[in-house]
Formats: C-alpha cells, sequence, structure tokens
C-alpha cells in the first residue's frame, strides 16, 4: 500500500498472532468474514476460558496490507476481553489508526465481522 | 532504508549517460540552441542538423526511411495523431476499426472517443497467450474498415503480436495498419522495409531516452494518408506542427541509435536475467506467467501468485520497484483490464506482479529480488486462510 504509515506496517510485517490453533484443539470459536469477490476473508480463532474471557486467539487473513494489520491489532487487543464485549466491538476506529484511504475503510469492518462470528459461534 | 531495486523498466526507463549528455550540447547558448527551423543562419542550421542526424537514428533502427519518422510528445501522442489522423482522413471511406481489448489506454481511448463520435469499433479478445491472431483480424474486417490497430508488444504481459502477417493481411484488404511499438523499439527487432506496417509510434523514455519525446513513423509508398491534430506553421511535413524541442530530438536519436548498436548483446544478457530470477522463484508452487512463454520480450515476467492478495504482495516487496498492471493504470487500484482479458479471476489478476528488467539489471539484483518475492509470498501465505496449496 503506497503511503502506509508505521503502524500498519509494523502491523502488517509482523503480525501478532498470526495464524491457527491446532484443529483438535477443545474450546476455539471459530467465524470468518469477507470473500475473494470483495477482496478480503478473515478467519478468527477464539481460545476462550471457562470465565467467559478471551484467552488466546489465532487470526489468518488474505485482504490488502491494512487487513492484515487491521487483523493483527485487534488481536492484540483480543485476549481478555468477554465474548459480550466482543460482540458489541466496533473497532472502526481502526481506520483513523492506520490512516487507511477511504477505498480500505472495508477493512475493519470485515475484521469486526469474523471476530463477532467468532463469538456467536456454538452459542 | 536502501533504494529500492528498479525492475520497472517497462514503465519507464532511466536516461542513459551518454543520451544525457548529446541533449545538454542543445540547450545552452554555446550549443545548438536555435530554432531548427530558422533556416538564414548557422543557429538554426546547426540545430536542423541535429534534428536530421536524430531523424536517421530513429529510422536506422527501424529500418525506415528517414523522411517517414514525424516528431511528436510521445508515444501517446503518436497513437492519437495515427489512430484519429486515419479516421478524420478517411471518414468518408469507412468509418470502422479494428483494435483489441489490450491495447495501451492511449490506443483504447482515441478509439473510444471515436466510437462516441460516430465511428464503430471492433474490440478483439486476445487468446488465452495473450496475442491478437492474424484469424481474428482476418474475420473482424468489414468493407468499410479503414484501421486496424495492434500494439507490436504488450506493456503488461510482454506478449509479441505477429505484426508481419496481421499487416500483409490489411495490406491485402486496402486498410491502414497501425502498430503501437512503445514497448517494442530495441527489444524485438523491426524492419518497417519488410513488414506491411503504415503507422508504427515510438517513445524515447521506454528506450533510455528521454520522458516527452516521441514518433510516428508514417509510411510513404505506399503512402499513409492521415489529418493532422496540431496545427500551426506546418512542421513535420505539415502532420504536427510547433517547434521542434532539438533537445528531446537529440536525445531520441542518441537512444535509439545506443539501442541500435547495443541490441544484441543487450537481448542476450536480459535473457540470461530473466531466466536465472525465473528459475529462483522455480521452488515456489502455484506461481503462473501470464502470456506466452515463448513470444514475449526477454525484458519481462508477468507472474501471479496464487493465495496471496495483489496489495499485500506489493506491500511486502517494498524493496522492489515492480508493479501490477501498467504504471499508468494501477494508480486506480482496479484489477488489470489486461489480465481479466486473458481470462485470469480478478482475485488471480490482482495478486499479479509485472517485473521487468533492462540496461542496469544486474544479477545481484536478480538474485536479491527474488529472495524478497520467495519471503514475502511464504509469509503471505501462512496467513492467508485461501492458501491450501497449488491448485
Amino acid at each position: 500500500m503506497i503511503g502506509a504509515n508505521t503502524v500498519l506496517l509494523d502491523h502488517f510485517d509482523d503480525p501478532r498472532r498470526a495464524g491457527a490453533f491446532p484443529a483438535d484443539r477443545p474450546g476455539i470459536r471459530r467465524g470468518e468474514a469477507g470473500s475473494r469477490h470483495h477482496g478480503a476473508v478473515v478467519r478468527f480463532e477464539l481460545l476462550v476460558a471457562q470465565d467467559g474471557k478471551i484467552e488466546d486467539c489465532r487470526f489468518k487473513a488474505w485482504g490488502c496490507a491494512g487487513t492484515i494489520a487491521c487483523a493483527s491489532l485487534v488481536a492484540e487487543w483480543l485476549p481478555g476481553r468477554t465474548l459480550d464485549e466482543i460482540r458489541v466491538a466496533d473497532v472502526r476506529s481502526l481506520t483513523g489508526v492506520l490512516e487507511l484511504p477511504v477505498e480500505r475503510a472495508y477493512a475493519p469492518l470485515v475484521v469486526e465481522d469474523a471476530i463477532r462470528a467468532a463469538a456467536e459461534e456454538g452459542s | 532504508m536502501d533504494e529500492p531495486i528498479y525492475l520497472d523498466y517497462m514503465a519507464t526507463t532511466p536516461v542513459d549517460p551518454r543520451v544525457a549528455e548529446a541533449m545538454a550540447r542543445y540547450l545552452t547558448r554555446d550549443g545548438g540552441f536555435g530554432n531548427p527551423a530558422s533556416d538564414t543562419h548557422v543557429y538554426g542550421h546547426r540545430a536542423r542538423a541535429a534534428v536530421d542526424d536524430a531523424r536517421a537514428q530513429v529510422a536506422a533502427l527501424i529500418g525506415a526511411d528517414p523522411r517517414e519518422i514525424v516528431w511528436t510528445s510521445g508515444a501517446t501522442e503518436a497513437n492519437n495523431l495515427a489512430i484519429k489522423g486515419t479516421a478524420w482522413f478517411h471518414k468518408d471511406r469507412g468509418r470502422h476499426i479494428v483494435t483489441s481489448r489490450t491495447e495501451h489506454k492511449a490506443v483504447i481511448d482515441p478509439c473510444r472517443w471515436l466510437e462516441r463520435n460516430g465511428w464503430r469499433v471492433t474490440w478483439l479478445t486476445p487468446g488465452p497467450d495473450g496475442r491478437v491472431t492474424p484469424a481474428d483480424i482476418a474475420t473482424a474486417l468489414e468493407p468499410d474498415t479503414v484501421l486496424v490497430s495492434v500494439m507490436h508488444v504488450n506493456n503488461e504481459i510482454g506478449v509479441v503480436n505477429d505484426i508481419d502477417a496481421i499487416g500483409s493481411l490489411c495490406r491485402g484488404h486496402g486498410c491502414l495498419f497501425h502498430v503501437d511499438g512503445a514497448q517494442s523499439a530495441g527489444k524485438v527487432a523491426i524492419d518497417l522495409k519488410r513488414s506491411a506496417v503504415d503507422l508504427m509510434s515510438f517513445s524515447a523514455h521506454k528506450v533510455y531516452g528521454p520522458k516527452g519525446a516521441g514518433a510516428l513513423f508514417v509510411r510513404r509508398e505506399p503512402r499513409a494518408r492521415i489529418e493532422a491534430l496540431i496545427h500551426g506553421g506546418g512542421h513535420e511535413g505539415g502532420l504536427r506542427s510547433g517547434t521542434l524541442a532539438t533537445h528531446q530530438v537529440v536525445g531520441m536519436g542518441k537512444a535509439f541509435e545506443v539501442a541500435m548498436n547495443e541490441f544484441d548483446s543487450e537481448h542476450a544478457r536480459i535473457l540470461m536475467l530473466r531466466d536465472r530470477f525465473r528459475a529462483a522463484l522455480s521452488g515456489l508452487e502455484g506461481v503462473h506467467l501470464n502470456g506466452s512463454a515463448t513470444e514475449r520480450v526477454v525484458g519481462n515476467l508477468n507472474l501471479s501468485f496464487e493465495g496471496v492478495h495483489g496489495d499485500a504482495l506489493l506491500t511486502a516487496l517494498r524493496g522492489l520497484a515492480v508493479s501490477t498492471g501498467s504504471a499508468c493504470s494501477s494508480a486506480s487500484g482496479a484489477p488489470s483490464y489486461v489480465l481479466r482479458a486473458l481470462g485470469r479471476d480478478d482475485a488471480l489478476a490482482g495478486a499479479s506482479v509485472r517485473f521487468s528488467f533492462g540496461r542496469w539489471t544486474d544479477e545481484a539484483e536478480i538474485d536479491r529480488a527474488a529472495e524478497q518475492v520467495i519471503d514475502a509470498v511464504t509469509r503471505l501465505r501462512g496467513i492467508s486462510p485461501l492458501w491450501v496449496g497449488a491448485a
């Protein structure tokens, strides 16, 4: 992305909690959002503790550099949050943090849809 | 941070120092600053002689008569002059034009403008190898076709069209044949004495010459009749008025002379570099070459990478100066219309990179570039939910 800011490049070059948990690991909620057609696909996995708080998470993202950076920032924020918090999470402010141009404003929304889908899974 | 490795020679090239040195002699008071059209004094004569020399240098590379060279501000203007000039001159004879969907915008947009003004245009879709076939042209020709315009080398995927065969068809049909040669001069042998091409556009800055200089070849025998677009003084045989930019013209001439003298050695060296780059990437699965593997210029590799997003790939490759699509249209962010015309789906077309190699590319750059591509693609696939191995 031309003119990407330092926060974006930091999270794009070194995404936090990128990857996936082992498929057979119990207590994982998974959610996915976006489509190839729309230019971004984000998948989140949440490891939820007994008390309903997020203990850890992983993500995979296919999309512009801004989408990957958004997912990484959200992955950094998630641990310690409750499922209820995630269900109402509004991460649109990341557009400002990452200084995304208007045509990339979809990036936080896809990430938001992915974590909400994961929070809803199995509930 | 080090400067990115420049692998975008099809977007533009640095001016060769030999060219810059030649140009500098035609700017200042102690040089050939005169107006080439001033025939009453030595200042004008000196500039005129330099323009004549440059005309001969350009003509020599393409097998033309120097009198067939019309200077323009670049290939875009040359394309406009060829297409709109032909359409206007022959408007009472016919109003049908044949071209392809993978032409440069400098051909597509003048054709669209003519469409809006009452001409009919047949837009051919190239085959999966990116080439326009003579058979497609033959099918598209109509009794009132006045012009066929097909590029010699595609600016995005580097494939080479068979302009000799297409030219013969057009000659037989009695319509003019225009070729956008901006990407082929100096890279593919051109002999306009032999090829039935009537009009051919050239650019200086793709051949290590200056930006803002170009030329249109206008055949004298049989004569290609076109109307001028710019009037005012009758320069260039009435086809392009305006005081000639002596230094620009001299630069283009010198650039074409160097390209001719070093054609064989450059060709062999760049072919070796391209093959080295391709071989270095051979361990990476899910990589597709766009366009014909054989009928292509040596300095271009356009590759699509499965499982990665185009924007993310370019961001990861910011140590390389490369482009997706052509430089002129990648600012729009839209998937390449050329790759889409070849049938690539949007996601794969978006993850395509044009690597183009040139005079100052060396083995060390190729090796470093290949390493960066492998690292970037591997890393992005590692976090891509769409990557499950090559399709």
